[in-house]
């Protein structure tokens, strides 16, 4: 197995998003293609030169990337779709990184994309007689985590929602989140109960939209000033032992892991990246469900367990802080299409790195972090820098 | 597939006359279970969670599997018989404790996705951790608002819902031990 830090280094010459929301009129292709255009515009490239395309959805079916690849043109190039649940964009900028990585391709295309079933959202993880004992809501998944999280570590339901109206702050300046009015934490502790602790504003929206990134060697990149590059694109789907209530993973009291999921490949991603968190510059984490930031914050190593609440009390994720985290509002104001969600973060790295955020420009950032994970289980760390 | 006829002869149904009548007529089978509790007619939610009480002073246990090479135990029991913490194919059937401790809980307050689910709602659900080392997942019956984490709770069997035929669909639950 060779390291992927001694392989060829992979540039992001593109990106594009469109604004994420619902949409009655339109499908995930129509997003899908949209994304395509965008990044391909951002690169300064003809799609004549990708050269592969891998293609990250959940609920669009059977060869969904070609669908979307049709509307802007087949030329012949390899379409792979990706089903990783919500680490299904994540999953596949992984797959054409590591291929332009390994010297297979010079320039390929990664997209995510949704449109989310309206109404019930049918999950696999669950068997039969678990779903007629109702184990399939996945607010109630979280609130499970969640207890255990506020006894071990003292956190409060306030502590979370904090998470929540920081995240729509910053949500409110992004022209692409579903979500761009703040919330008051009044709002956030006295909004619906949904399954206790968690209410209605302590959870992320659904939305459907789509993002895409070209990959490319260096030697391709139409303008090499400032470049982004993949530092790190690392996925683990599962440890032994580890509770995942939301993939119906109940703990092992015997066989506890010494290193949970989002801990391990946060470790891989930074021995690849050869840097730690003390050098992140910018970081989105995921924020599903309003509480998961704080412990997601902890695994992935910027503290200590418990350590959160406070940090966040002292504003050391806001926008001006010392490491800003979930810049463009999150999952909490972007909304939640599933296979397009890491992309979404991805996304916000690229323009933070760049200097092209706009009002949520964390200042001189260089280093950023993205953390997408959820269902099957998945971590997907990417680590990006310029 | 079980003959109903021999399951009626055994003295459980109470209230299924006209499908007595077709069974003694030879005219249907059934796979249903039939349950002894206080003569109604109780299917569980599916097979092989827990056991049938056979006798009116008999309470039901949970059934899971343990692993004779490293130990684990497991709630449901493994079916293919293999151990997904060693990979080894040694594991025996085991009863488990009736008593446990609430590790963590929630109630939902509306009915989740799917359909799939037909009991009341708000209803409760979490983990149970056993004392021989098992985590399990349960619904929680009594009093939803009294639920505490670290609270001891026993097992039961109650009526989950009544399905389209009017059967009695039960469940295992865990419920506060009265103090």
């Amino acid at each position: 197995m060779k390291p992927l830090n001694e392989m060829r280094e992979v540039a992001i010459a593109g990106i594009g998003i469109t604004k994420w929301g619902f949409y009655e009129n339109a499908e995930w292709y129509d997003f899908g293609s949209e994304a395509i255009l965008a990044a391909l515009n951002d690169a300064g490239m003809e799609w004549k030169e990708v050269q592969a395309a891998f293609c990250g959805s959940v609920y669009q079916g059977t060869g969904s990337g070609h669908q979307a690849i049709k509307e802007v043109g087949l030329t012949g190039i390899p379409i792979i779709n990706v089903e990783n649940a919500c680490s299904s964009c994540a999953s596949a900028f992984r797959l054409a990184y590591q291929s332009v990585a390994a010297e297979i391709y010079d320039v390929v295309i990664a997209v995510g994309m949704e449109k989310m079933p309206r109404g019930p959202i049918p999950s696999t993880a669950f068997r039969p007689w678990e779903l007629k004992l109702g184990f399939n809501v996945q607010p109630a998944n979280y609130a499970l985590m969640t207890l255990q999280y506020m006894k071990e570590t003292g956190a409060t339901i306030e502590d979370f929602s904090l998470v929540a109206v920081k995240n729509r702050k910053n949500g409110a300046l992004n022209p692409n989140a579903r979500f761009q009015k703040p919330v008051t934490l009044e709002e956030v502790m006295n909004s619906r109960l949904v399954a206790a602790p968690l209410r209605l504003l302590h959870c992320c929206p659904l939305a459907d939209g789509a993002s895409a990134f070209i990959l490319c060697s260096r030697d391709k990149l139409k303008s090499k000033q400032g470049a982004v590059t993949v530092a790190a694109s690392v996925l683990t789907s599962g440890v032994y032992g580890e509770e995942y209530p939301p993939a119906d993973i109940v703990k092992s009291l015997k066989y506890s892991p010494s290193e949970g999921m989002t801990e391990l490949s946060a470790r891989q991603a930074y021995e690849v990246a050869g840097c730690g968190p003390e050098d992140i510059d910018v970081v989105q984490a995921y924020d599903s469900m309003a509480p998961g930031e704080l412990w997601d914050l902890e695994e992935l190593g910027f503290c200590k367990p418990g350590e959160v609440p406070k940090l966040l009390r002292e504003g050391v994720f806001d926008l001006n802080g010392r490491l800003p985290v979930n810049t463009d509002g999150g999952l909490m104001s972007r909304g939640h299409p599933l296979g397009a969600t890491g992309g979404g973060q991805i996304y916000e790295i690229v323009l933070q790195l760049r200097g092209e955020a706009g009002p949520r420009q964390v200042k001189d950032a260089k280093v950023g972090l993205a953390h997408a994970m959820g269902a099957g289980p998945n971590s997907a760390v990417t680590i990006l820098k310029r | 597939m079980k003959n109903c006829k021999d399951l009626l002869e055994q003295k459980f149904i109470k209230r299924y006359d006209k499908m007595k009548l077709e069974v003694e007529a030879g005219l249907i089978f059934v796979d249903i279970e039939l349950t002894t509790k206080e003569g109604e007619r109780m299917i569980p939610i599916t097979d092989g969670l827990y056991t049938m009480p056979q006798s009116p002073g008999e309470k039901p246990q949970l059934i899971g599997s343990r692993c004779l090479s490293c130990g684990e135990i497991y709630f449901p029991r493994k079916e293919k018989g293999l151990c997904v913490h060693c990979q080894q194919k040694n594991m025996e059937e085991v009863k488990l404790s009736r008593h446990g401790k609430i590790a963590s809980f929630t109630v939902v307050m509306q009915p989740p996705a799917g359909g799939f689910y037909r009991g009341p709602v708000p209803y409760a659900y979490g983990y149970v951790d056993l004392p021989e080392g098992v985590r399990v997942e349960t619904l929680f019956a009594g009093d939803l608002d009294a639920l505490e984490t670290d609270m001891d709770v026993e097992l039961v069997v109650e009526k989950l819902y009544e399905d389209d035929e009017g059967n009695e669909c039960a469940t295992y639950k865990f419920k506060p031990v009265q103090k």
